[in-house]
């Protein structure tokens, strides 16, 4: 069936649907009175058209599709309010963030315990310096005791065992 | 007086409640249908017609209401299926499940390779197993085929709206519709 056989194959499905315009529809309609095998093919193009308009999905529980639904908007609607607190959250984050800064930049400047506060530590250190004293007035005798124990060895080196023997 | 579609659209758009839920419940079972046509799987049809019903609620707005509401949601439809088969496709080629096959296109190559019924099935077989028939002649269209045949014949879209929904020309949108009829035929078998 090609065109230069004169056939209106390529025509018939417009046909069918009603959707050439008057002259076209005039000539197929000439060519189909005196071709069969035209007559044939537009015949089994109507009968398609018809079985195809009652081809039909399998069944489905509406309810239970609408429920589904739903529930993926309320879904999908979540996400996106999460999305966009997220965009948003970090301005209020760093302004809550650069406020409380702010407040100890300038509340502590004005504290009036801030020079007890170092003046207490001072006083901590001296107490334990104080601790200390009895082993600083010693202080000769605790650097000289390695000396002494050297001595002793000295001293002992006669009665000390030989390496080589033991 | 019943609301238009385009009427509640806008109101879904305005965020009106109820408005939604009427349109899901004017378009459910042919946005099912057209979902269920182009991808032969009853999840996935369910999946993605629910999925446009969730884009037409997000683009409401977008709705300009130059062309009807029905062939702009039906574009919906089209597109998310269309891109549920294009990602579906690739997953499978990425994972080798099935042979990628070069010579294999959108329009149907596969199809012109199907050999041809034996014998005449139409003499023997009854309406309801002519039809069942009829749909597994269907299911061998590429999915861009079978969107066009059914949206002409189960959806009764004229030309100019199936053009309008798979975002083809009407001059393709008839060659589709030759192509798919031609093939039908060849596979179906002839009334006589």
């Amino acid at each position: 069936m090609t065109a230069a056989a004169g056939h209106v194959e390529a025509q018939l499905v417009s046909l069918v649907r009603g959707e050439l315009g008057l002259a076209e529809q005039a000539q197929v309609e000439r060519h189909l009175t005196t071709c069969g095998e035209c007559r044939a093919a537009r015949t089994d193009f109507e009968r398609l058209a018809g079985d195809l308009a009652r081809l039909d999905a399998p069944p489905v529980s509406w309810p239970a599709y609408r429920v589904e639904l739903r529930e993926k908007l309320a879904h999908r609607e979540r996400a996106a309010t999460a999305r966009w607190s997220w965009h948003i959250q970090p301005l209020p984050v760093a302004m809550a963030a650069g406020l409380v800064a702010m407040m100890l930049y300038v509340g502590g400047a004005s504290l009036p315990g801030r020079g007890v506060g170092q003046g207490d530590l001072a006083a901590l250190e001296n107490t334990l310096l104080a601790s200390r004293l009895e082993l600083i007035s010693r202080l000769d005798l605790m650097q000289r005791l390695d000396l002494f124990e050297d001595f002793d060895v000295i001293h002992r080196l006669d009665t000390l065992p030989g390496r080589g023997k033991g | 007086m019943e609301p238009t579609d385009e009427d509640l659209c806008r109101r879904v758009a305005g965020g009106e409640p109820g408005a939604f839920d009427c349109l899901v419940e004017r378009f459910e079972k042919r946005a099912f249908r057209i979902a269920w046509g182009i991808l032969r799987d009853h999840e996935a049809a369910k999946d993605c017609s629910q999925e446009a019903f969730l884009r037409l609620h997000e683009g409401a707005g977008s709705f300009s209401g130059q062309s009807k509401f029905s062939t702009w949601f039906y574009r919906i439809v089209a597109n998310v299926c269309l891109d549920h088969r294009r990602r579906a496709r690739g997953w499978r080629q990425l994972l080798a499940w099935r042979d990628a096959d070069p010579g294999r296109n959108e329009d149907g190559d596969l199809i012109e390779r199907l050999p041809a019924p034996a014998a005449d099935p139409g003499d023997a077989l009854d309406a309801e197993r002519r039809l069942s028939h009829l749909w597994c002649a269907v299911e061998t269209l590429s999915p861009q085929l079978r969107a066009t045949v059914l949206l002409a014949c189960r959806e009764g879209l004229a030309t100019r709206e199936i053009a309008a929904v798979l975002g083809l020309s009407e001059a393709t949108v008839r060659v589709h519709l030759h192509r798919a009829f031609a093939t039908l035929r060849r596979r179906v078998g002839g009334a006589s």
